[in-house]
């Protein structure tokens, strides 16, 4: 796999930032679960707030116990973990659909690695979730759903990367091409990129942890 | 009497689940019917874990199993566990995506008449385990591409490459891997200047061509 050396200034994505993003997602979402509510009720039955919220509930917990074993652990063990806690306790399509996102993510590191994420990285995790959205919610692009926020995403962290940024910066290009496009679709406003960008923005609420 | 065909309905309401198992035992009491209703909190919604566990059961007991799910995640849900299994040395499995509840009656009736062949008149029946989504191949297009970069394919330049690939519908690959992802150009571990041989798929496949060209000379 592919391991890069950040500049000093440079925070490190190692599994103990990824543990942490995770679990600072259900505070996140917990803060805005009503928001989304309501704008899932624009679209659908109006609980992707609640589902994300006692999905995201259980992934802290899991979490959290994988921090405190003595074992180290790696990137494998935090995106299945929490793959499979959202699968398992995410109601409605979202836990599956995130969650499969998830377990794709894990595929791409061997169990017990320790690397940390350079931005070549960041742009194929947030290639696999598009690819992942495409075939199992069997959607398309420009259909205002999850997957043109995770696209957003991909080409925002590749841009980055074409101007030889690292790891954080290009998760930061990311991040920042999510928000340009919720400011652009806000009218319609769907569910399920705003909790994209809400678990994008955690990740970056951890770095600084 | 060897129960051969099984039928698992899904529901997001434990109430209709059972329900209609037991008018479907009624119409037919030969055949096994087994029911996931509601989520693992006793609530509407979906239990992907008893699903998986209830098709684990009936594909080890059964040659042949339906499935109903009624709607949304319940749907998502038995697909996802099918995608997920491994292929071969279990029973069909065929998710019916007629009209919940006519589909099922139909379903019954059909079996008891020992007609299982005429089966696909019922709904679209689809074999999971088999589905491929993907872009037509009949519109494949192979070409030989000299990639100029200098310093070979590193970070820079394939982020390059892939943002301008990703542009378009189409299935490319370059040198046999998804050349939409920037690990899979990477690992190719292109040193130097070189040749590399391009299979597109897709409606869009000529202009991903003429683009590239272009996409190459302003670099």
């Amino acid at each position: 796999m592919m391991t890069a050396v950040g500049t000093q200034e440079e925070p490190r994505l190692d599994a103990r930032w990824a543990s942490s993003w995770f679990q600072t997602c259900h505070r996140t979402i917990k803060k805005n679960r009503l928001v989304l509510d309501e704008l899932d009720a624009n679209q659908g039955d109006g609980d992707h707030g609640d589902n994300l919220c006692a999905g995201f509930e259980d992934t802290e917990k899991r979490l959290h116990e994988l921090s405190g074993l003595s074992v180290e652990f790696g990137f494998y063990d935090v995106f299945s973990t929490v793959g499979m806690s959202l699968y398992a306790n995410c109601g409605g399509i979202s836990g599956p659909l995130y969650g499969s996102v998830f377990l794709a993510w894990a595929e791409l590191f061997q169990p017990g690695t320790h690397e940390s994420l350079d931005a070549p990285v960041v742009c194929e995790l947030f290639y696999l979730a598009t690819k992942n959205l495409k075939v199992r919610g069997r959607v398309s692009l420009g259909e205002n759903t999850m997957l043109d926020a995770w696209w957003a995403a991909y080409q925002g962290a590749l841009q980055v990367c074409i101007e030889s940024g690292q790891g954080y910066a290009a998760l930061q290009g990311g991040v920042h091409a999510v928000t340009e496009l919720i400011e652009k679709t806000r009218p319609a406003l769907n569910a399920g990129v705003y909790s994209t960008s809400l678990i994008l923005q955690s990740a970056l609420v951890a770095v600084t942890k | 009497m060897n129960q051969t065909s099984a039928i698992l309905i899904v529901s997001h309401s434990h109430d209709l689940a059972l329900g209609m198992s037991k008018i479907l035992r009624s119409l037919n009491p030969d055949v096994r019917i087994e029911y996931c209703g509601g989520n693992n909190r006793g609530g509407l919604g979906t239990d992907p874990q008893a699903i998986a566990s209830a098709l684990q059961n009936l594909t080890s007991n059964v040659t042949e199993c339906y499935v109903l799910a009624d709607m949304g995640s319940a749907r998502f849900c038995v697909q996802e566990i099918l995608d997920a299994r491994p292929r071969g040395g279990i029973g069909r499995i065929n998710l019916l995506t007629g009209p919940f509840f006519e589909s099922a009656i139909e379903l019954v009736t059909k079996l008891k008449a020992n007609n299982e062949s005429g089966l696909g008149g019922i709904a679209e029946t689809i074999n999971l385990g088999s589905e491929k989504l993907g872009a037509d191949k009949s519109q494949t297009i192979t070409r030989n591409v000299y990639l100029p970069f200098s310093d070979g394919l590193h970070a820079r330049p394939a982020a390059g490459l892939v943002q301008f690939f990703s542009q378009f519908d189409a299935e490319i690959s370059l040198q046999g891997v998804d050349a939409k992802s920037i690990l899979e150009l990477l690992k190719l571990q292109i040193l130097q200047p070189q040749q590399v041989e391009l299979e597109i798929s897709g409606t869009d496949a000529d202009q991903v061509v003429s683009g590239l060209e272009e996409y190459l000379k302003q670099l």
